[in-house]
């Protein structure tokens, strides 16, 4: 079943002389419980087209269809509530909230949704990542690594329709990039989550179901690597 | 849509209006009431006022008290009219200070009205206000229940999530979700069908193959070759046997396992144990390949499933890399535990596969360009159900010419 639909999508900065496509009439689809990656050298578009699809920086033209909802049709505070809702988003800089503590920091998709903890799930969760015995510790008393799986949490907790990461191990070591792969794939494998995933490393992309290939904001290969 | 708003068939609308009802009686006693202690004090503020006056006056006119207390109890209209003469001399005139009993039962009337007035006309509003909330509110419920029924009819066109605040929204989302995933299961079920169908094919396919060919032998058995003729016939025919023996079992077992009829144990299992046991029944195929085994490893590693099972995992996958590695070829076979999975690694300095055999080399079935005759593409994939099935993982990569490496991981954070 397709989950996420791209059709065209264009995305120009600047104008005139100075203007760079950072995409170029870029098209694809996406199947639930894929896992995809996307690789390509640096400035070849990786970072827009992620932030185009995470409906964090509206495109130029074109336009990308989550669960047959287009986002980018949805104004600015619905395009907010969606995100949170649908989009699960990991970040290099794992982004977490250095007030908050672990639970809180996973939980907060739903507590700003107003909405209630569901004990079980949150469990489930905390137990894969392995973080049932840090609840109650603050970021920045956790490694790298630890504080990734913080964010991968937040990003599973609201059962998201599509889970995106920027990069998620570009700021750790091999042996803790190897574990927050694990931990993606297996998110991937348990909730036949949608993973698609920004990398330059071809050693983690090569653990993807399909590797899609940028190049100048453009796709020059998309091939499927695991049936 | 439907709009027989008829939202008094709902019992919560029903209690709400019973107690706004409740609560307007309550409004009115309290309007009479009010009305009540208003009047007394009226009345007390004017008694006040008479006291004061027949006080003075008596006090200078001792003689006059009667015909005062006559002045007060029957008003004399033409007497009014002085006195508020002799009050508006003096700028005591307000409103009219002299007041009668009838007076004050005027103004208790009028009270009366007011305040019924005002009890009425919050509770309407009330009701109004509440009318309308709740109509937004059932019109959300009724439109719920619209797509409900539309996707009971197999039509997953709406969505009605409406990306808002609130428990409705999210209420609206979790129902979609829950569209999503018959939509989904709706599809794997067709899927399914298709694959069994194809199944059913291949299998046909896979056992015709050796029968033909037993039916040949059997033919030629019936001209009763000379005896070293009739052993070789029999030979044969006893590896064809041996071949759909095996076919027919290997099948149901993977039968088994799709049917999730199987239940894997959870058990401790000793990875070098384990390889040990499973290199056991590779004895005799190495031995005619003169392939050369290395193992290398934590002794100690360990994983939770279950051990016969995956014995059989990798017997397929050592078959496998012996059958695509030549003669005097090796067989690498590693592992390690870490907190989050236990691994082993089973890679054969073979032929390897080809790169765009790969991504379906455990679909049941799939011979890739460099399968052996006989094969019948079940071996891997039985591997590929026994790890999932334990919620592993198996992943593979090969060079061709180089070898293929094949990575199985048990998970452990999974229950």
């Amino acid at each position: 079943m397709e989950i996420l639909r791209v059709e065209n999508l264009s995305k120009i900065y600047g104008k005139g002389a100075i203007q760079v496509k950072a995409l170029n009439n870029v098209s694809f689809s996406v199947k639930k419980g894929e896992f995809v990656a996307i690789v390509g050298p640096s400035g070849s578009g990786k970072s827009t087209l992620l932030h185009v699809l995470g409906g964090v920086d509206r495109p130029t033209s074109g336009k990308v269809f989550i669960e047959d909802t287009d986002v980018y049709s949805l104004n600015e505070s619905k395009l907010a509530i969606f995100r949170r809702r649908q989009i699960g988003l990991i970040y290099q800089f794992y982004n977490l909230i250095p007030i908050l503590n672990v639970e809180e920091n996973v939980t907060l998709p739903l507590l700003l949704d107003g909405g209630k903890i569901n004990k079980g799930k949150l469990e489930e969760i905390l137990a894969i990542l392995g973080l049932t015995d840090r609840l109650n510790h603050l970021p920045n008393e956790l490694s790298g690594g630890q504080q990734q799986r913080v964010s991968i949490g937040r990003a599973l907790i609201n059962n998201p329709a599509l889970v995106l990461a920027d990069e998620p191990t570009g700021n750790l070591d091999s042996k803790n990039s190897k574990e927050i792969i694990d931990l993606l794939k297996v998110s991937n494998k348990q909730f036949n989550q949608t993973l698609i995933i920004i990398t330059h490393d071809p050693q983690i992309a090569l653990q993807a179901d399909r590797i899609i290939t940028l190049d100048d904001g453009q796709i020059i290969k998309d091939e499927v690597i695991r049936g | 849509m439907v709009n027989n708003m008829s939202l008094l068939k709902n019992p919560e609308v029903k209690r709400i209006l019973f107690m706004a009802l409740f609560l307007f009686l309550i409004f009115m006693f309290m309007s009479i009431a009010m009305s009540f202690i208003n009047l007394r004090f009226i009345d007390g503020m004017i008694n006040r006022n008479n006291a004061a006056i027949v006080g003075f006056l008596v006090e200078e006119y001792p003689g006059a008290e009667a015909e005062i207390a006559k002045g007060i109890l029957e008003i004399d209209n033409s007497k009014v009219q002085k006195g508020k003469g002799i009050l508006q001399k003096y700028d005591l005139t307000s409103q009219d200070l002299l007041l009668e009993k009838t007076i004050t039962i005027d103004i208790f009337k009028m009270n009366i009205l007011l305040f019924i007035f005002i009890a009425t006309i919050i509770s309407t509003s009330f009701l109004i206000l509440f009318y309308l909330f709740l109509k937004g509110h059932y019109r959300k419920i009724e439109e719920v229940t619209k797509y409900a029924q539309n996707v009971q009819n197999k039509d997953y066109s709406l969505d009605i999530r409406d990306n808002s605040e609130g428990d409705i929204s999210i209420l609206k989302n979790e129902i979609y979700r829950i569209t999503t995933m018959l939509k989904e299961q709706a599809e794997v079920l067709h899927n399914d069908k298709m694959a069994l169908a194809n199944s059913i094919a291949d299998i046909s396919h896979q056992l015709k193959t050796p029968m033909t060919s037993l039916f040949v032998i059997n033919d030629l058995l019936y001209e009763t070759p000379p005896d070293e003729v009739r052993i070789e016939f029999l030979n044969r025919m006893r590896s064809q046997l041996k071949r759909i023996d095996w076919l027919v079992s290997s099948l149901l077992k993977l039968s088994k396992l799709d049917a999730g009829t199987i239940v894997m144990k959870k058990e401790n299992v000793n990875v070098k144990k384990l390889i040990d046991r499973a290199l056991e029944e590779m004895t005799i195929p190495l031995e005619i390949k003169m392939q050369r085994i290395t193992i290398e490893g934590d002794e100690d590693s360990c994983f939770m499933g279950d051990f016969n099972w995956s014995r059989e995992a990798i017997i397929n996958i050592l078959k496998n890399c012996i059958e695509h590695t030549p003669e005097g070829g090796s067989i690498h076979i590693s592992f390690e535990e870490n907190p989050i999975y236990t691994a082993i690694t089973i890679k054969d300095t073979g032929r390897g596969i080809e790169k765009e055999d790969i991504p379906y080399i455990f679909n049941r079935f799939y011979r890739g360009r460099n399968a052996s005759a006989d094969s019948v593409g079940i071996g891997l994939a039985m591997s590929h159900a026994i790890i999932e099935n334990q919620m592993g993982d198996i992943v593979v990569s090969s060079e061709k010419n180089q070898g293929t490496e094949f990575k199985i991981k048990f998970f452990k954070g999974i229950i």
